[in-house]
């Protein structure tokens, strides 16, 4: 791809868009569903149960989808021997002015990570303002707010959208925008892919929502099997929005690892990847191989739920523990997709904040692989009083405590690297800190739950609850937040507001430890999780809860006008205001569409603070450079 | 850099002890009501125990190196270049792999003891789950069934859980017992009733469901009694001559230790012209 040029674009009556997309989608939807489906039509009259005919609609619906955003085009016309033209390669990477392009198929990674922010961003309003629902129906005892049916609904579509958008929030955005720039590579090594994960990753958001046209599903995330069997026509959604996630969980987990492996410029050796990059490609890895089981079992639910398969169901001489099993196998590496990734952001944060070089940069790499092989036999502590092989529990026991050893060797590398270092307090910093305090409870409340006798106590209850959220919302979103803090000047060229940003930062650490160390303690007093109904002597703690879950929940809007104003108003500052030495920051800020004007030639690690004499981290522009001095420096 | 360290074992020493002397006036968990919930509680104050120091360690390091290494205003520049160190990674190292040592053989050790009947015949009782409420079966007196759950005081006991439609899971919070109800299959647990209890309005003493089983979930609770051996034996004979008399222990299947859920679906109806 040559040089960007400005291309025009003829106005065409149909322009293939996110919005034409959707409608073309849902007509076909509609089509199938209510016409030739329910109520009379051909499908009817084949005796179709009404969740294959809502199946089919939702297969029909993603592949018109798809090919009306123009996946299906390039292949199509490369098979017949076409090829595109050089306008339309510009057209499809982004070369072009105007906002057009954040709304439509495009194959540019800093696009596609631009559009991953702004979903992400909106999936995380809608699962969160589920929370705040389910925490308004658990002020009171019995303060019913909603139907048993819409409460459950209210908790499967939370915990299933956050679950969605967790698991893309850093590969998504700064995955897809920053691992180039970071190996110093010109694109992602498939694009095509690229792009996939994303649109499969809106519409698997979109589609679950739908579920509340079809009275919702009753599971929650777990999405247990004999109860899925007998679920309402929203459960259907369900499976084909985790589905799609979990497609686009695979085709980004396979791009990141073929980028990582395949794409690095000169001079990046394995130990000059910096630490954000390494979680990246574990979470991709884990993504990769987990995800397919969670297809699988999700396709054999399908199958239950539309051809009566009965592999679920006793009666019928299935196994509910085969579903539990099956959806653990994927459940455990999935926690690591999302917990991960965050380690890796923390860490460089930390580094480039303290001035220091990352301590102990090689034993935190190989604990993060550490932590993705162990994620795979740690699974059956999910299942300690469900008595599947109760011989087992002993071993499940150890391995799962076993992960605190990597884990701790990450807690290790964060604080050497802060001491003796020069903390520099900012907005990214703040969030990257408040990892540790949020961290430590989860990976503490974790030890307690992965020990069988305390775990017979706390299993299921409201301390689990409290415990993940340790791990996911104040390990990850907490990097994300820090993430966005310290990565959207580089997009933008534009500071934020350090002032909202302290509102946001002391509302958000407030109201989360305020809400989820009550939650803790409502657990060890013994509340279930996912009940719309508690006994009165629960009532005052839950009522705490409440209201620091509604100021963690107001925590949203200093953020949101932060986000704008940083867009938007913010003080310019130039390609590196955090005198980061990673590869990211060298480039001009914003990156020109291939990254580089040339390929850089690396010459040092990405940590190199404090080294006298310093060097720069990499040649920019080797061809003006002599033959000498370039082998010189590439050593 | 020594002088640093001792500042922080000190910070640390103090933190430590200090939450640790809290810690043993924890309101939370409740007391427990069974034999197997003393081996629970015990574990899950051994955790607090043991988790306490690593928790203090980690604040003690960021409230001494947070002020300490602030940069001043006009400092910009780096840190010295350290970046590894091998004796202290190995020292990390060691503490955690000896303690994850010890909570495993601790946990393995209190498992073996909690799932173990207390010795002597236990008493059987079946605990059915459907959805959304609790059944329990006495087969020592003739399979007879109610909807709250009574048990002796001081006995040992064994439930046998099991559900005829989707997963349920047994919680007893009040004793410290939960197992999941796992459609064709019957799962085992072990009790003793340390004193006796009742239901009351505040929520407390009931059984509950701990694992999310549609509609009613939230709602899906049953009353328990625990009550002396005499008083137990009354009201079981009781139980089984009023069943007994009103034809409701005819009617029901047959008591069995494997409870086999009926088919989901009735047969298709036989023709009838035939």
């Amino acid at each position: 791809m040559a040089v960007a040029a400005p291309v025009e674009r003829r106005s065409t009556l149909f322009t293939s868009n996110v919005f034409t997309a959707l409608l073309v989608a849902v007509l076909g939807f509609l089509f199938i569903e209510y016409v030739i489906g329910r109520g009379g039509g051909p499908l009817w009259a084949f005796g179709l149960s009404p969740n294959s005919t809502l199946l089919l609609a939702y297969i029909v619906g993603v592949l018109l989808y798809l090919a009306v955003l123009g996946f299906f085009t390039y292949p199509f016309k490369w098979i017949l021997g076409g090829d595109e033209t050089q306008e339309e390669r510009l057209y499809r990477y982004g070369a072009v002015p105007g906002i057009g392009k954040y709304f439509r198929l495009t194959l540019d990674h800093k696009i596609i990570g631009a559009q991953y922010l702004f979903t992400v961003l909106l999936f995380f309003c809608v699962g969160g303002f589920n929370a705040m629902l389910i925490r308004l129906e658990l002020t009171g005892s019995n303060a019913h707010y909603f139907s048993p049916q819409t409460y459950l609904t209210l908790v499967g579509e939370h915990s299933v959208m956050m679950l969605i958008m967790a698991s893309s929030i850093i590969i998504g955005p700064f995955g897809n925008y920053f691992v180039p720039l970071m190996i110093g590579a010109k694109r992602m090594a498939y694009p095509r892919i690229e792009a996939l994960s994303f649109w499969l990753f809106l519409l698997s958001g979109l589609v679950l929502l739908t579920a509340i046209f079809y009275d919702g599903f009753p599971t929650g995330w777990t999405g247990y099997a004999p109860l899925a069997d007998q679920a309402h026509l929203g459960m259907d959604a369900y499976l084909v929005a985790f589905g799609l996630a979990g497609t686009s969980m695979i085709v980004s987990g396979i791009n990141i690892v073929a980028t990582v492996l395949l794409m690095r410029a000169p001079g990046v050796i394995w130990t000059r990847i910096n630490a954000t990059t390494w979680a990246v490609v574990v979470a991709s890895i884990l993504a990769w191989l987990a995800a397919p089981i969670l297809i699988g079992v999700l396709t054999m639910v399908g199958f239950d739920r539309a051809f009566e398969t009965g592999l679920f169901v006793p009666a019928w001489g299935g196994s509910a523990f085969l579903y539990e099993n099956l959806f653990w196998t994927f459940g455990h590496p999935e926690v690591y997709i999302l917990a991960v990734p965050a380690f890796g952001v923390v860490l460089d944060i930390l580094s480039v904040f303290s001035r220091k070089p990352l301590f102990g940069y090689r034993a935190a790499v190989v604990s993060m692989f550490g932590i993705g092989l162990l994620s795979w036999f740690v699974w059956q502590h999910h299942l300690f009083v469900s008595g599947l092989t109760p011989g087992l529990r002993p071993f499940f026991m150890f391995s799962t405590e076993m992960i605190s050893f990597p884990t701790g060797i990450i807690f290790l590398s964060a604080l050497g690297t802060l001491f003796l270092g020069k903390v520099r307090f900012t907005l990214p910093m703040l969030f990257a800190l408040a990892f540790f305090p949020n961290f430590l409870l989860g990976g503490i409340s974790g030890v307690f739950l992965s020990d069988v006798p305390a775990d017979i106590q706390l299993h299921g209850s409201y301390f689990v609850q409290a415990h993940f959220h340790f791990v996911l919302m104040g390990g990850t979103l907490f990097a994300f937040f820090a993430g966005v803090y310290y990565w959207l000047p580089k997009w933008t060229g534009r500071q934020f507001n350090d002032l909202l940003g302290k509102i946001h930062f002391w509302t958000m650490f407030l109201g989360f430890n305020g809400t989820f160390i009550t939650l803790a303690v409502v657990g060890l007093l013994g509340m279930p999780r996912r009940v719309p109904y508690y006994p009165p002597y629960l009532h005052t703690t839950n009522f705490i809860a409440s209201v620091f879950a509604f100021i963690l929940g107001a925590s949203i809007f200093p953020f949101l006008a932060n986000l704008v104003y940083g867009i938007v108003w913010g003080k310019q500052v130039n390609e590196n205001p955090w005198q980061a030495r990673s590869l990211e920051w060298q480039t001009t800020t914003p990156p020109p569409i291939e990254n580089f004007d040339e390929i850089p030639q690396v010459v040092a690690g990405p940590y190199d603070y404090g080294v006298v004499p310093s060097r720069p981290m990499a040649i920019l522009r080797p061809s003006q450079v002599t033959a000498a001095g370039a082998t010189a420096g590439a050593e | 850099m020594r002088r640093h360290g001792l500042r922080i074992l000190a910070i640390w020493l103090v933190l430590t002890i200090i939450l640790e002397f809290l810690v043993a006036k924890l309101p939370v968990p409740s007391p427990t009501g069974s034999d197997e919930g003393l081996g629970e509680h015990q574990t899950v104050y051994m955790l607090f125990y043991v988790a306490i120091p690593f928790f203090t360690f980690i604040w003690a390091m960021l409230l001494y190196i947070l002020p300490t290494f602030r940069a001043r205003d006009a400092d910009s520049g780096d840190g010295p270049p350290v970046t590894d160190s091998t004796p202290l990674l190995l020292l990390w190292a060691g503490i955690s792999f000896v303690t994850v040592i010890f909570l495993a053989g601790w946990g393995t050790f209190t498992l073996h003891e909690i799932t173990q009947p207390d010795g002597g015949k236990p008493l059987h009782i079946q605990v059915i789950g459907q959805q959304w409420y609790w059944t329990y079966r006495y087969p020592t007196y003739g399979g007879a069934e109610s909807s709250v759950l009574v048990l002796p005081v001081h006995r040992s006991i064994e439930l046998d859980v099991t559900s005829i439609d989707v997963v349920h899971s047994l919680w007893i919070y009040s004793l410290d017992i939960k197992e999941d109800a796992v459609p064709g299959v019957v799962n085992h647990a072990f009790l003793n009733a340390t004193h006796t209890a009742r239901s009351n309005q505040y929520g407390q003493n009931w059984v509950a469901c701990n694992e999310l089983c549609g509609l009613y979930h939230g709602y899906m609770r049953s009353r328990m009694r625990i009550v002396s051996h005499a008083a137990f034996k009354r009201w079981a004979t009781a139980l089984y001559h009023r069943e007994k008399a009103n034809g409701l222990l005819k009617n029901l299947p047959k008591y069995h230790g494997e409870y086999f859920p009926p088919p989901v679906y009735p047969p298709a109806p036989q023709d009838q012209s035939t």
